[in-house]
């Protein structure tokens, strides 16, 4: 069967069958709420989810994780055009057009361009996953373990550089302490248990999900509670569903914005907080109204929405095709769908080779279900966006345990989770990524095989590494990267110095 | 000062995360040698706390000279700004021992259910999220729904 027959197939399934379409309504409806409400990402919320559905069947599990995924990254949108706080950092550029427009009283039609823009980056997002996955598999078939390992510490060095707040050596500290904290547990030559100390729990190795949720769940609630602010929800709605004429309006900003969220997704951890502000500088840049950004401006809501959500499609392009997650939320996509078996990689389309097409095709249903909810649901989010934070973040306490729990049923892996929401809150405070801490948790062993086998292979040369084309490009790529970040950190520290 | 703030916490952080890595790579270093030393398990962990070691110290060396330079202009905080911190670290230490006091004293020792009630009803109310009564009910009701939710209709074994 071909793939279009097989994404035929999958969206007839999804569409056809009550109960799942029930199912990926509520997830869809689910993510929307999370996405809106400030403190729960998509990421987190993927996490929880992946945990909380290990029991089920994969063909039901992975719809849920992936309509989640969809709608709270739209879902961010509606707080942030509300009360001007982005429900998820993909979001935080649509706050800078969409709360002036709500301050004018347009509240609902920005809601409803917003809703428009996410799904039609979101399809786009899809079509680019169709075009390229299959292609970047086909190239992947060549590389050896010396492209495998160079392209593990190109992921970590490239998310680092754009997901630290201040200093791109942050995000690198953290992507390497992620791949160090996965080498505990039996590596994968020898079997020898690394840094369990005679423990059978840590000879197990670190279970992925507990990390995960304990990196962004519990330190998200940590540091909810511990802000004193509360929130306000003030805007009035009125007409939501826009005009065919007002969506096709920004058709050229639309296109720019989709070509770049699938551009920085597939780039290796960014994600799509990133994608949503490039996209906004470049709209704005090439806008002829570029000065009326930042005021209300339906253009620059759109560029940021677009983005947001085309980039979802973009970070699954290299997670299907490479084994290697586009943003931290397919990283975690990622862990969900190895817990049922399945292992994307170059070999997806041998060893599961109807997978990626049934994933688009889910993938096209949860964004029709998100334009659905998105259009319809906004006046019961206003109402959920009222609910106290000291209300509901216990709640998410609660879930967060159950979801660490859940996967392999051991008490160790609730303190392994809170482990690690203790380290995740600590990055927040010292403003260390968490993106690259989880990409080095995920890409670790496969970094350690690679580096070993490719030692090994060469008899300790290195110098494969700089005569295979594809390696040598990944190298210079890598130097190039760190190089331009370092010349960076210089002129700062030469510049306070002269300041000072 | 939230940038002065932030160079102390570079040089602490990486200080712990340099130490981390050090007994990482002793611990790596310690590890056997099989057929080659290419293979050899410790090898990749110790490249990776090396790079750790170096990066931290880089990190460390930055944010020294940083709050050198810093010392010179500082800003003192307000009497606001201090009062809204030690309510914040309060806040922060009480979220922590409410989750701790969860795990490791309430689950596997009393009933789930019961568990997550007397946690939902402790959070709620040092945090003052409504009136005891609206508490004791929101508690009452999510504690049972999950147990229901997730123990009889997911099936998943709950802690």
């Amino acid at each position: 069967m071909d793939g279009l027959s097989i994404v035929f197939q999958e969206i007839t399934r999804l569409f056809t069958q009550p109960f799942m379409l029930f199912t990926m309504a509520w997830a869809t409806f689910l993510g929307i709420v999370v996405g809106a409400l400030p403190g729960l990402t998509a990421t987190m919320t993927i996490a929880l989810l992946s945990g909380l559905t290990y029991g089920v069947d994969p063909r039901v599990a992975i719809p849920i994780l992936i309509s989640v995924y969809c709608g709270a990254i739209y879902g961010g949108s509606q707080s942030a055009i509300l009360v001007n706080i982005p429900g998820t950092p993909s979001a935080a550029a649509t706050a800078l057009d969409g709360y002036p427009l709500a301050r004018k009283g347009e509240a609902g039609p920005a809601i409803g361009l917003a809703t428009t823009a996410s799904f039609i980056g979101g399809v786009l997002g899809v079509l680019a996953v169709a075009v390229a996955t299959p292609l970047l598999a086909q190239v992947a078939l060549e590389f050896g373990s010396w492209e495998y390992f160079l392209l593990a510490v190109f992921g970590i060095v490239i998310s680092g550089n754009l997901t630290a707040e201040d200093l791109p050596i942050k995000g690198w500290i953290s992507g390497f302490i992620g791949l160090l904290l996965s080498m505990v547990g039996l590596e994968g030559i020898h079997a020898f248990p690394r840094f369990s100390y005679g423990n059978v729990q840590l000879a197990a190795g670190i279970s992925l999900i507990p990390a995960l949720i304990g990196l962004f769940g519990i330190a998200e609630v940590l540091a909810v509670l511990k802000d004193i602010k509360p929130r306000k929800v003030e805007s009035q709605l009125t007409r939501i569903v826009p005009k065919i004429g007002e969506v096709l309006s920004h058709w050229k900003a639309t296109f720019k914005a989709a070509l770049v969220g699938i551009g920085i997704g597939l780039i290796p951890g960014v994600g799509e907080d990133v994608a949503a502000w490039v996209s906004y500088d470049v709209c704005k840049r090439t806008s002829p109204e570029k000065e009326k950004y930042g005021t209300g401006c339906y253009e620059g809501l759109v560029a940021a929405e677009t983005a947001n959500n085309a980039c979802i499609g973009g970070a699954i392009i290299p997670m299907l095709a490479l084994g290697i997650p586009g943003s931290g939320a397919a990283a975690v996509l990622l862990g969900g769908i190895w817990l049922h078996g399945i292992r994307p990689g170059p070999m997806i389309f041998f060893e599961f080779p109807a997978f990626p097409y049934e994933l688009i095709g889910q993938l096209i249903v949860a964004n029709v279900m998100m334009v659905i909810l998105g259009l319809t649901i906004t006046r019961f989010t206003v109402r959920v966006l009222e609910i106290k934070k000291e209300i509901f973040m216990p709640l998410v306490v609660v879930l967060c345990i159950i979801g660490a729990y859940a996967v392999n049923m051991r008490i160790f892996d609730v303190y392994l989770m809170l482990g690690f929401g203790l380290l995740g809150y600590a990055l927040r405070i010292g403003k260390f990524p968490a993106a690259p801490m989880t990409l080095g948790i995920i890409l670790g062993p496969m970094a350690d095989d690679n580096f070993r086998r490719a030692l090994s292979i060469a008899d300790g040369s290195l110098a494969p590494f700089f005569t295979r084309p594809i390696s040598l490009g990944l190298v210079i790529l890598i130097v190039l990267l760190m190089l331009s970040q370092n010349k960076k950190l210089m002129a700062k520290i030469f510049r306070r110095g002269v300041s000072a | 000062m939230d940038s002065k703030k932030t160079s102390k916490t570079d040089v602490k952080m990486g200080l712990a995360f340099a130490a981390f890595a050090a007994l990482a790579l002793e611990e790596s270093l310690r590890m056997p040698v099989y057929d080659d030393v290419y293979t050899a398990p410790g090898l990749f962990p110790a490249f990776l706390s090396f790079c750790i070691i170096a990066m931290s110290l880089g990190l460390v060396f930055w944010g020294r000279r940083k709050s050198k330079l810093q010392a010179e202009g500082a800003v003192e905080v307000s009497h606001e700004e201090a009062a809204v911190m030690v309510v914040e670290r309060k806040r922060l230490f009480l979220a922590i021992g409410l989750i701790l006091l969860y795990c490791f004293v309430f689950l596997g020792h009393i009933n789930y259910t019961l568990a997550t009630f007397l946690f939902l009803v402790l959070s709620m109310s040092f945090f003052k999220a409504t009136k005891i009564h609206w508490i004791v009910i929101i508690s009452a009701l999510a504690s049972l729904g999950i147990s229901y939710l997730f123990g009889k209709i997911f099936l998943i074994p709950l802690p």
